[in-house]
């Protein structure tokens, strides 16, 4: 007797599974049965239909000790079927300045600042100040914190070492706020006493245009305020200076289309409080917190673009709470200075309001600004020692004209 | 020699115990093998990476997952010599391009033309409206070009720009075109490496266009199907030697040995003649259902 023989057998269950594996998906042709029967008005029911189990009805609400946040569509209680579109401290414009004076109808009657504006000198000492601090502000400061990762377009696959130290939001804000101690030191004490500076401020404001809602929310990252608002830098007609073109974009492109919003109207110093007319607010520019939506760097154009907008946000919601909610064209201009950094370049800008109806095509906006000028060429340790070169203080000199600008 | 049946007899004993602590208390099965479907290489599926899309179309650049040659599904390994290299970021063209059906054409604006890296040709960043859509780039296409969409099919061909985007049947006759639709109302199908074109040759019977594939094939398409006007951009990629097999793997292929290889067409191809014109009617591009015979017992693993 052979015991081997048995095992030469073979397991036909094992040989079916694989069969109706490989078989048992089959395309089901269209014989047009549903559509004839159909036609002779005769029901179809789907078999899962009738014979598919019943199911249970569910709880849909499980008690919970700690709250839901509400959802992000329709049944969110701040949901609208109007779209509104916002623009935020993050967001730039595609088209940047130009998009920008489309948005808020603003023209430009001249190239650079104001003729009235009066730009002094700088000292020696002064000079020497500033190196100081912009040495403090961009490498001595204590903080130590992972800054973004570096790549050389050159060789794509190079991992740097991750650079630790000052964060661009903490070189911002030490930097204006030491320039503008310096400045308060260096000015005559009269008018230091008409200024204030408040940081973090949120500006709101949601108006219509075109048939489009729009909101800018905006931070001043710092506000200087004075006993007595600007005086308006000109009083030249502006019906017939015309718009920049940005055909074949709209004024609405990349800002956030968003159905869940709050539509507010903030200036957030109250009007009973001495010092609470706008001078100058001071924006910073944060290459990690600003971006554009296709992840592509920031053009200066973008940049400029900001400036015009934030100043707009601080100049509109100041003039609603002056002048009231139905104030179109304003009785008395309101002037704004800004200034916008990224730690390194400046900009500098001015806006006189004088309307708020951003619709029709009379009176408009009127914006004067520089370039972006260069505090400095370099500032970085160069084989261990801190070093600063190319120090320009035309920067110094401007910001000193502007806070004393009454 | 006293010593040798104990010490055997020992062995034994130890051998004895040693096998039932090894015997595993349930046999698994050496021929059984848990059923799994084998990915079937070449119907269109990328084995390199697979691209998270959102549900609405965004300029945002989305982000992979790299496959390393495998199947998502099963993970078997299915394309060898993929693998590793520099993760990108992937640009989602729209792929449709449909202009007004009558009047004047819709005029769009190129913003940046951008390097991609999960492919060869360049890509704009294209506006209109309130619009931004990235379209493949065309050889001269630059920052602030206005470029030019329309579906409609006058009677005389239209004089066309580079990166101008027109029904097959708009052209004249000799139009260099790339991205071009292989159903009507599919999207841009055809011809998308970096430099490559098509060549619109002759009209065919029953509102045909025959265009000459970068392969010379020719091809007879619908005359309603999209294309873009000109060639692709970045034409030097296919005259740019890989340089290193460093940059090699950084393009995230892996290392291959041998050089002489019979079946590759290294030393040119056989010649033959062309193939017929292959002529595509649009039809429903609809799937019969496909059902899966479910008994619990042959299909549970």
């Amino acid at each position: 007797m052979k015991f081997t023989a048995v095992l030469f057998r073979q397991h036909i269950g094992w040989h079916f599974k694989k069969h109706w594996h490989l078989q048992g998906k089959r395309r089901i042709i269209d014989t047009n049965a549903v559509k004839t029967l159909k036609q002779r008005g005769i029901p179809v029911y789907e078999p899962k239909d009738i014979l598919g189990k019943k199911e249970l009805p569910l709880i849909t609400e499980v008690p919970d000790y700690i709250p839901q946040l509400p959802k992000l569509d329709e049944s969110h209680p701040d949901w609208h079927n109007r779209v509104c579109y916002t623009y935020k401290d993050d967001n730039v414009l595609l088209e940047g300045l130009n998009q920008a004076k489309v948005i808020i109808k603003t023209v430009e009657l001249q190239e650079g600042l104001p003729d009235k504006l009066l730009i002094g000198n700088s000292s020696v000492e002064i000079d020497r100040k500033v190196k100081r601090i912009i040495l403090n502000s961009h490498l001595f400061d204590a903080e130590q914190q992972m800054l973004p990762k570096r790549k050389d377009p050159e060789r794509p696959a190079w991992n740097f070492p991750r650079d630790y130290g000052v964060t661009d939001r903490r070189v911002n804000k030490l930097l204006v706020t030491k320039l503008l101690q310096l400045i308060e030191m260096i000015s005559d004490s009269k008018t230091v006493r008409q200024r204030n500076v408040l940081h973090n401020l949120q500006f709101w404001y949601p108006f219509e245009k075109a048939g489009d809602l729009i909101q800018l929310q905006l931070r001043g990252d710092s506000l200087l305020t004075t006993s007595t608002p600007l005086s308006p830098v000109t009083t030249e007609i502006t019906d017939e200076v015309e718009l920049p073109d940005i055909f074949p974009v709209t004024h609405t492109v990349t800002l956030n289309t968003e159905n869940i919003y709050k539509l507010q109207n903030i200036y957030p110093i109250n009007q009973l409080i001495s010092r609470s007319h706008p001078h100058t607010v001071f924006i910073h520019y944060n290459p990690t917190e600003v971006k554009n939506i296709y992840e592509e760097e920031v053009t200066d154009t973008q940049i400029l673009g900001r400036s015009l907008m934030k100043t707009f946000a601080v100049a509109a919601t100041y003039a609603k709470q002056t002048f009231g909610d139905s104030v179109d064209i304003l009785p008395r201009p309101v002037t704004v200075q800004c200034v916008h950094t990224d730690g390194r370049l400046f900009h500098f800008g001015i806006l006189q309001l004088n309307t708020l109806n951003l619709d029709n095509d009379s009176t408009k906006n009127v914006w004067y600004q520089t370039s972006r000028i260069p505090l400095f060429t370099s500032c970085q340790y160069k084989l261990g020692k801190p070093t600063l070169e190319g120090y320009n203080n035309e920067v110094i000199r401007y910001l000193c004209a502007f806070y004393n600008n009454s | 020699m006293s010593m040798l049946p104990g010490t055997l007899s020992n062995l034994i004993k130890t051998l004895t115990i040693s096998e039932i602590k090894c015997v595993p208390k349930v046999l698994g099965s050496v021929r059984y093998k848990e059923f799994v479907e084998k990915p079937v290489p070449g119907y269109g599926i990328s084995y390199r990476r697979i691209v998270h899309y959102p549900e609405k179309y965004t300029v945002k650049p989305l982000d992979v997952t790299n496959l390393g040659g495998r199947d998502p599904v099963s993970g078997r390994l299915v394309c060898k010599g993929i693998g590793g290299g520099i993760k990108h970021k992937y640009h989602w063209i729209a792929w449709k391009r449909h202009g007004p059906k009558e009047g004047p054409p819709q005029v769009e604006k190129v913003i940046k033309v951008i390097n991609d890296g999960c492919r060869t040709a360049f890509v704009a960043l294209v506006a209109v409206g309130d619009q931004l859509k990235y379209i493949l780039a065309t050889e001269n296409m630059k920052a602030g070009d206005l470029i030019k969409t329309s579906s409609h099919i006058p009677r005389i061909p239209v004089r066309a720009n580079e990166g101008d985007a027109y029904p097959l049947g708009a052209l004249p006759l000799g139009t260099i075109v790339n991205c071009v639709e292989k159903y009507p109302g599919l999207g841009g199908f055809l011809v998308h490496a970096a430099g490559s074109y098509a060549t619109i040759i002759r009209k065919a019977p029953k509102d045909h266009i025959v265009i000459q594939m970068p392969s010379k094939k020719e091809f007879s398409l619908p005359q309603t199907c999209m294309c873009t006007v000109g060639r692709l951009s970045n034409k030097e990629h296919g005259s740019t030697p890989i340089g290193s097999a460093q940059r090699n793997r950084e393009l995230g292929n892996r290392p291959r040995s041998g050089w002489w290889q019979r079946k590759t067409g290294k030393h040119g191809r056989k010649l033959r003649r062309l193939p017929p014109v292959r002529t595509i009617v649009p039809h429903d591009i609809q799937e019969s259902e496909v059902i899966a015979l479910s008994l619990d017992r042959f299909t549970r693993s």
